[in-house]
């Protein structure tokens, strides 16, 4: 499970997430996830970009060029309102998701016993 | 060509441009922030950058990803789609004629016969509002099968407009010939409407000049003559002057006003003919100048056609009904009147359908679509086959750009670019050859469909054509990208260049096999009509057409009386019995296979009841008409002059049916039998027996004839039959001459060759046949065209194997019919498949079919041979390429 690749759906969520979290760059959003998921989740780096745009597109995220501590040139990406609600919208989702995949399993236990 | 391609390429490269820059710049920044990131852990600079890259992962693949993403891509990978398209049809330009030449042939044949079909079937009256809110309704009766139109008078139609609210926009016409005299040359003869209702208003039409007819002009007492003439013939006869309007002209020996000039858009209600004159439904007692019984007089002005413009929401069943109902309700309210009121109101169809003396023509555009249908799905085929063939040729080259990372959507664009190219210039192909058939047709259809070649394309049609190829080339341009898809790049790469021992797909063999079956069933459908054409040429007349010039010669129109008519029969006769080469001159009130005949009906003297035993063709013509119509005299003699002068002898000449009709096997000259007149019985003597003729149709057996002096109430003018030596432009000219003489303003009808009328007969089935011949030669040619290219590209595929034969030891000839072998396997699969379509198919044509069976050994026979043929001959070539293969290179490599 460690170096598990990271569902497109999920990926979106996730980075939706870290931005909330505050805005950042690309290379930043991978390390967040990463860190945030002690290591577990690892986002190839280069697939972020795909999902950024995707998420662009949709007017969830907005970028601008800022510069970063180390005085290197990079896109910062912002959460928009838009993006928030989404957000909260597929956190209830996957909760709801998770909690009804975490019943079945607990069921099976109990039927084998 | 490269030129523009370039310019569109640097075009959507600066359009695109500015977001791979900022993309370019983003990924250069992710680069360098992980590397500060692991020179900061103390990897050293340039160990960092080559992790960081490593980190990311293959830039290019990313980024195109981002690009899907954006969409900018899809215009960027067209442009480059579409030049690589181009360059590989250039790479191969055998495969590129072949696809193009069969999707162009498809398009051209369907999209030829589409556009005379919509001629004839749909396209929409020129010049009228709004067609489809139109209903056309006739009355008709059925009798024998055959539709006979009846119509409606006046007044009663003027009734059943009253009737009901919805009927309030209607109008009702009838289509006739009239004359327009001309000051110093005979008359010209108009196609006119006669016109009651509001008939412009209900069209939508308005005038380009003057005015239309209003209520009063139209009405059944009003002897108003005035007159709509064309665009056209104000354009030809009036030289287009504004002071047309209010001048007086002679219509049928009549005077009428000109009041208005028809847009030139508009030329009649039918879509397939021109109309050049319009006038009141009124006047047409006086135009034919036989008296009438007055405005109430039902039987004064009939009425072909009703027209009706529905309102909002009514179906034409509506309409019909409320005709019908109007119709009932206005016969009983007159006892005497004689409308037809046992006969339904019908709807005509489509308005502006042609129908009258159209059916066979209508019945035969429907069939043409059904095999010309049959033609696209065999240039489809041939398509689809040539396409799949080249995705199997191309796995190789997929798989190496799928294993470089292109994805899926990239490669099917790809190759539906490369169909869309295809399609493009096919279609291109297919209008251009459409163009060159439907002027072959337009020849074909000389005398059954004159007006055929005026607009044989509209919108609609070149829509079709291009739908027709963009569906055909992108259904199968796409799917070889899928099969390759669907399969391993690895296998496909080990195989790639290095063609293996494939035979052909079952797909690509059932393809051919249809071909060859489809093209079969139509060469013998189109034999079967031919011999049908032949058997109805060698049909015994009974008569001799060779050297007889027809020319009739309208009189009822310029208001001829019996008197005057007979003088102009006899001194026409006189005068060219003068005339070089003049062999038999006579003339007939109507003649056989002239289009129309009167039924008299007939019984032995003596007999009483109600039944008539015999009906019989009626001829009213002059003495020495049996010598120029070549038909024998059996018995007796034929009339004097004297008893043609006279309008009170009763003698007749009968054929050798009727003798036998009436008197059995006893020699008929000199007895008498009875005919019934409208005012009774008349009882005649017969004077002669001729020989059987056809009266019209070929395939029926012979009729009852009986020849008299004079037509009686049928003499409405007079058909002058020359047997000459000279051409029939020769004596058109002498007969002319002569006809000046006596009338200067009397005009003279088309003088016809007596063997071009006859050939009228069987037209249709001429036409068809003819049609049906060009394309199942059509299909014919791609079938083999399609074999061919399976064959050969199968022996391509093969070369591997072949050189291995080869260098085993097998000769040319082994090779030669291991190739012929799998083209006659195929072929021989069409040929049995094509026999029971042809067997379905020729039961379809069996109505036109004549002196032969749809089954017929013969025709099935060689028309397998004809397949057996062209199969080999598809094969020669290949085979002949298979034997050239050199065993070492074939092993070494392609």
């Amino acid at each position: 499970m460690a170096s598990a690749d990271v569902l497109q759906g999920t990926l979106d969520l996730l980075v939706l997430k870290a931005l909330s979290l505050e805005p950042m760059h690309g290379w930043g959003i991978g390390q967040r996830i990463q860190q945030l998921s002690a290591d577990a989740l690892q986002v190839g780096q280069g697939s972020i970009y795909p999902a950024l745009y995707r998420l662009q597109k949709k007017g969830l995220v907005k970028g601008s060029w800022r510069t970063t501590a180390n005085n290197r040139d990079a896109k910062y990406y912002t959460l928009t309102a838009a993006g928030l609600r989404v957000l909260q919208t597929e956190l209830a989702d996957w909760r709801r998701f998770t909690a009804a995949v975490e019943l079945v399993i607990a069921a099976e236990r109990q039927g084998n016993q | 060509m490269r030129r523009l391609a370039t310019a569109i390429r640097m075009w959507l490269h600066a359009l695109t441009r500015s977001a791979d820059a900022d993309l370019d710049r983003e990924i250069a920044s992710h680069l360098a922030i992980d590397a500060d990131a692991l020179e900061a852990r103390g990897i050293p600079g340039a160990e960092a950058h080559r992790q960081a890259r490593l980190h990311f992962g293959a830039v290019e693949q990313h980024k195109e990803a981002v690009r899907d993403e954006r969409g900018t891509a899809i215009l960027r990978d067209t442009a480059s789609d579409l030049c690589l398209a181009w360059r590989s049809f250039r790479r191969q330009p055998v495969f590129t004629a072949g696809v193009l030449l069969t999707l162009g042939i498809g398009i051209g044949a369907t999209t030829a016969v589409f556009g005379w079909a919509n001629w004839l079937l749909w396209r929409p009256v020129p010049g009228v509002s709004r067609p489809s809110e139109l209903t056309s309704i006739s009355f008709v009766k059925f009798e024998d099968g055959a539709m006979a139109p009846l119509g409606i008078s006046l007044p009663d139609f003027l009734d059943v407009q009253r009737s009901a609210p919805l009927l309030a926009r209607s109008a009702g016409y009838t289509r006739d010939e009239v004359q327009i005299g001309r000051a110093d040359a005979p008359a010209t003869t108009l196609q006119a409407e006669l016109v009651a209702g509001d008939f412009f208003g209900v069209l939508g039409v308005t005038p380009a000049l003057g005015r239309f007819f209003v209520p009063a002009d139209l009405a059944p007492a009003s002897d108003a003559r005035l007159a709509v003439i064309s665009d056209a013939i104000w354009r030809a006869h009036f030289g287009a002057t504004p002071a047309i309007i209010g001048r007086t002209v002679q219509i049928n020996a009549l005077p009428f006003t000109i009041i208005g000039v028809a847009p030139r858009a508009f030329r009649g209600t039918d879509r397939t003919d021109t109309r050049d004159i319009w006038l009141p439904l009124s006047a047409f007692r006086a135009l034919h100048h036989s008296p009438s019984g007055g405005a109430t007089d039902p039987t004064s002005h009939i009425i072909d056609d009703v027209l009706v413009r529905r309102p909002d929401g009514l179906t034409p069943e509506a309409v019909q009904a409320a005709v019908e109902r109007g119709a009932t309700a206005s016969v009983a309210g007159t006892p005497d009147s004689i409308t037809y009121r046992e006969y339904p109101a019908t709807i005509d169809g489509i308005f502006g359908t042609p129908r009258r003396g159209y059916e066979d023509k209508l019945r035969i555009a429907r069939m043409m679509l059904g095999v010309v249908a049959i033609v696209l799905l065999i240039a489809c085929a041939n398509t689809a086959n040539l396409l799949l063939l080249r995705g199997i040729r191309r796995r190789g080259e997929f798989a190496v750009r799928r294993a470089l990372g292109a994805s899926t959507g990239r490669l099917v664009r790809q190759h539906g670019s490369e169909a869309l190219v295809l399609a493009v210039l096919g279609a291109a192909v297919g209008v251009i050859l459409a163009v060159a058939l439907s002027r072959l047709f337009g020849h074909i259809s000389m005398w059954s469909l004159p007006a055929f070649d005026r607009t044989p394309f509209d919108d609609r049609v070149v829509a079709v054509a291009a739908l027709l190829a963009v569906v055909t080339s992108a259904i199968f341009g796409i799917f070889p990208a899928l099969a390759a898809l669907r399969s391993d790049p690895l296998d496909d790469l080990r195989d790639a260049g290095r063609n293996g021992t494939r035979r052909p797909g079952v797909l690509r063999g059932s393809l051919t096999v249809i071909q060859v079956a489809a093209a079969l069933s139509l060469v013998v459908g189109a034999l079967l009509l031919v011999r049908t054409v032949h058997q109805l040429g060698r049909v015994e007349l009974g008569l001799d057409p060779h050297d007889v010039t027809t020319i009739p010669i309208f009189t009822s129109e310029q208001g001829y009386s019996p008197p005057r008519l007979h003088a102009m029969r006899t001194q026409m006769i006189a005068w060219m019995e003068q005339q070089p080469g003049v062999i038999a001159v006579a003339t007939g009130a109507s003649i056989q296979f002239g289009g129309s005949t009167f039924e008299e009906q007939l019984r032995p003297v003596g007999t009483t009841g109600k039944k008539w035993p015999v009906n019989a063709a009626s001829y009213g013509v002059s003495p020495r008409y049996f010598a120029a119509m070549g038909i024998p005299l059996i018995a007796g003699r034929s009339f004097s002059d004297l008893e043609f002068d006279d309008t009170t002898s009763n003698v007749v000449l009968i054929s050798r049916t009727t003798a036998r009709a009436l008197f059995g096997a006893a020699n008929p000259v000199g007895r008498q039998f009875e005919i019934r007149h409208y005012h009774g019985v008349v009882a005649t003597t017969v004077i002669g027996v001729v020989g059987d003729t056809r009266i019209y149709s070929l395939r029926d057996p012979f009729e009852p004839t009986i020849y008299r002096p004079s037509a009686g109430p049928f003499d409405f003018g007079a058909t002058l039959v020359v047997r000459s030596t000279r051409p029939v432009k020769e004596v058109a000219r002498q007969a002319t001459e002569g006809l000046a003489q006596f009338d200067p303003a009397l005009p003279i009808g088309t003088a016809r060759a007596l063997d071009d009328v006859v050939a009228t007969v069987f037209a249709s089935e001429r036409l068809f046949a003819r049609l049906l011949g060009i394309l199942a030669a059509i299909a014919a040619l791609l079938a083999g065209i399609g074999l061919y290219t399976v064959i050969a590209c199968s022996v391509s595929e093969r070369k591997r194997e072949l050189g291995i034969r080869m260098a085993l030891g097998a000769l040319g000839g082994r090779v030669v019919s291991l190739v012929v072998r799998q083209g006659l396997l195929l072929a021989g699969a069409g040929i049995i498949a094509g026999l029971a379509g042809a067997f379905a198919l020729s039961h379809a044509l069996r109505g036109l079919l004549f002196g032969i069976t749809p089954t017929d050994t013969v025709t099935y026979v060689v028309a397998a041979m004809c397949a057996l043929v062209i199969a080999l001959a598809a094969c020669v070539v290949p085979a002949r390429s298979a034997t050239r293969i050199n065993p070492v290179e074939a092993l070494r490599n392609e």
